[in-house]
């Protein structure tokens, strides 16, 4: 069932948490709401799911309003990020506690409920813990308790607010992959919280990135990745060095007296120098030796060197600003082309690809490297892309 | 080399940062051990000493002699009818106060307290210048005969304004800590308010509501002060069993007085035996709340 958000405003005291948010959610989709904390990213699920009531605006569930609906006449499923398991109960109650509540007529009968309270706790690999108490549960299996629950009563909607949390790294990689089936083999909608880009990516659809009670970007995993709407989304989206820079004659330089050229800045010529932020990923910069006469070229020095697990990253000094590279490891087999990167040597830096935002224009402006004829220094051209 | 050896095993176990030392424990141990003794236990053995010192006849003669058996069948009464209220009016003061964000919070607070800080008498004097034949509503109710002071339900009254904080003090810390989130959850499995109520939050509370409630009931059954202001001290018809020891205690009547002070004392100890019991019983549920 899709869900339409249409200009919700919310605001708690002076705060705006929530400011005339439009949103489709697709039918079947996987939807993220990404964002940092104070984002309003949870209070957006939870006016979905109707534990909030929003000061303006519609959300509509297959087109019917939902806001005037009773949130326990919605058709939600809801997984709370600590999970909110009913601690006096077992497993087998927690779950079964929405068919139970159901008034007479809409109550499956004992032997009904039974069977498929077993059935859901097969299906999130449990039925062996349905004697126990919540407590007695570690904090993974408290989780698909909670997702179990809330899919008993057959919801529309599964609203997940930050659903891994509070798990530790390995077991939130395997819930993950299962979440991402159960998804699939229910063909429910489904929309999760989440301030952990890794885990939006991976999971999701697409992705809403969410700053400040507004979205910035709505798309697809890798379109959010690769062309990230505003600065804010290059910044949260994984790691990423941040520049400041100006523009002139369709190059940007680092910022300050005698800055180096970093690259050219597409559709920006004219002499005008105007100051921009530009965003390079780490893995977009290439480091190799400099030569002694490479005096026009954009050197800086290795500061560190870290390898974390296939990764090599690599702090550079590039005339006082540090910057972050990395690379993949080629562990044995086959011949590393790469040059290794050491410690306090001089590199020439070139940036493979990023984004420039000028504080003159709106939208972002791409960078890409020189062109240098014949290795030869001090004559620069733009690449055209 | 062994005897080193030996001698290492011999000597105690190094101590933990957060160990005192031998010597001290057994000070502080023993230093709270005789404090109890003089201060609880010994005036506890007092009571049923002096009670039973002309032997267990005469300790139940003092009993069932009809002025008392009047005052305890009283106490019990308003017991019976304060504490129910009291258990009502706590768990929706400590629901309002625990779930919802409201104007005059503070304010609600700090009176729920008032009891506590306020000297029994003067919450007696409060209903007998209210109800009292020269209060305020003293004259109406004299025309329309109804009798408030030195009858029961002044008794009641004043019973249950000394014992309101019990149920809602010891609520609301526990709901605030726990959170609404186990509601909000039940909210959206489709229960209703009441559903919610007696299967989500009462249960989650029940053992904070016990305890509120029996020390609501020990408290309201020997409430003294204000409610020998209200009551008016007529013997075999307002007075309760505190009134009645001290009534028998002025006459000198030694025995007679620590024999009811004996059954209220009596009934303190059983209340709290049954709490004991409960947790005993339901000792696996309790931890398994508490760790959550």
């Amino acid at each position: 069932m899709n869900i339409d958000i249409k200009a919700i405003t919310k605001r708690f005291g002076a705060f705006a948490a929530l400011n005339a948010v439009d949103l489709q959610v697709r039918d079947g989709e996987l939807l993220a709401l990404l964002g940092p904390s104070g984002s309003g990213k949870t209070t957006l699920l939870r006016i979905i799911a109707g534990l909030e009531n929003a000061d303006s605006g519609e959300v509509l569930f297959g087109g019917e309003n939902a806001l005037e609906r009773h949130p326990r006449d919605r058709g939600v499923g809801f997984v709370f990020q600590h999970y909110a398991l009913f601690r006096h109960m077992t497993v087998f109650d927690n779950v079964a506690f929405g068919l139970t509540v159901r008034p007479r007529a809409a109550r499956p009968p004992k032997a009904e409920i039974a069977r498929r309270v077993t059935e859901l706790l097969k299906l999130v690999q449990l039925d062996w813990l349905a004697e126990r108490y919540p407590t007695q549960l570690s904090g993974g299996q408290r989780q698909r308790v909670a997702l179990a629950r809330a899919l008993a009563v057959e919801p529309r909607v599964l609203l997940l607010d930050e659903p891994f949390g509070a798990l530790d790294a390995k077991v939130r990689k395997e819930l993950r992959r299962w979440l991402r089936r159960l998804h699939d083999d229910m063909g429910l909608t489904s929309v999760f919280v989440t301030h952990d880009q890794e885990e939006a990516l991976e999971l999701a659809d697409r992705v809403v990135v969410m700053n400040k009670g507004g979205i910035e970007q709505v798309g697809s995993p890798a379109e959010v990745y690769r062309d990230p709407a505003s600065a804010f989304v290059y910044e949260f989206l994984g790691d990423v060095n941040r520049l400041e820079v100006e523009i002139e004659g369709g190059a940007a330089r680092l910022a300050g007296p005698g800055g180096p050229p970093l690259g050219g800045v597409t559709g920006r010529g004219g002499p005008a120098v105007a100051p921009a932020v530009a965003y390079v990923r780490p893995y977009d910069i290439d480091l190799v030796p400099a030569a002694p006469n490479d005096a026009g070229f954009t050197v800086g020095v290795i500061r560190h060197v870290q390898e974390v697990g296939p990764l090599i990253r690599a702090e550079v000094d590039l005339h006082g600003t540090l910057l972050e590279a990395a690379k993949t490891v080629h562990h044995g087999g086959g011949e590393d082309k790469t040059v290794e990167w050491r410690q306090g040597d001089r590199v020439r830096v070139s940036f493979r690809r990023g984004v420039v935002f000028a504080a003159d224009a709106n939208k972002p402006l791409a960078l890409a490297p020189f062109h240098i004829p014949g290795g030869g220094a001090g004559e620069f051209h733009a690449v055209r892309t | 080399m062994s005897a080193d050896v030996f001698d290492a095993a011999a000597r105690p176990l190094p101590l933990s940062a957060v160990d005192e030392s031998r010597w001290t424990r057994r000070l502080l141990i023993a230093v709270a051990l005789a404090f109890m003794g003089l201060f609880l236990l010994a005036p506890l053995l007092v009571v049923f000493i002096e009670a039973f010192s002309r032997g267990a006849g005469f300790f139940f003669d003092a009993i069932v002699e009809p002025d008392a058996l009047a005052a305890i069948q009283l106490t019990l009464l308003a017991a019976a009818i304060s504490v129910p209220l009291n258990l009502f009016f706590g768990v929706c003061a400590a629901w309002c106060i625990a779930r919802f964000e409201f104007k005059g919070k503070g304010l609600l607070i700090t009176l729920i307290d008032l009891p506590f800080s306020i000297s029994p008498v003067v919450s007696g004097l409060i209903y007998v210048l209210m109800f009292g034949l020269h209060g305020w509503f003293g004259p109406w109710l004299r025309d329309n005969d109804i009798q408030i002071i030195f009858a029961l339900p002044g008794i009641v009254l004043a019973t249950i304004f000394v014992t309101f904080p019990f149920v809602a003090r010891e609520l609301i810390p526990l709901m605030q800590e726990q959170g609404g989130e186990e509601e909000e959850a039940a909210v959206v499995l489709g229960a209703s308010a009441l559903q919610i109520f007696w299967r989500v939050t009462l249960p989650k509370i029940k053992w904070g509501l016990l305890y509120g409630v029996l020390l609501c009931n020990a408290r309201a059954m020997g409430e003294f002060g204000a409610v020998s202001v209200v009551s008016g001290h007529i013997r075999g018809e307002t007075n309760t069993m505190p009134l009645h020891v001290e009534i028998l205690y002025n006459e000198y009547n030694m025995t007679a007085a620590f024999s009811v002070a004996a059954l209220l004392a009596l009934l303190a100890l059983v209340t709290l035996a049954a709490k004991s019991a409960l947790e005993w019983r339901f000792s696996a549920e309790l931890a398994a709340l508490k760790k959550h």
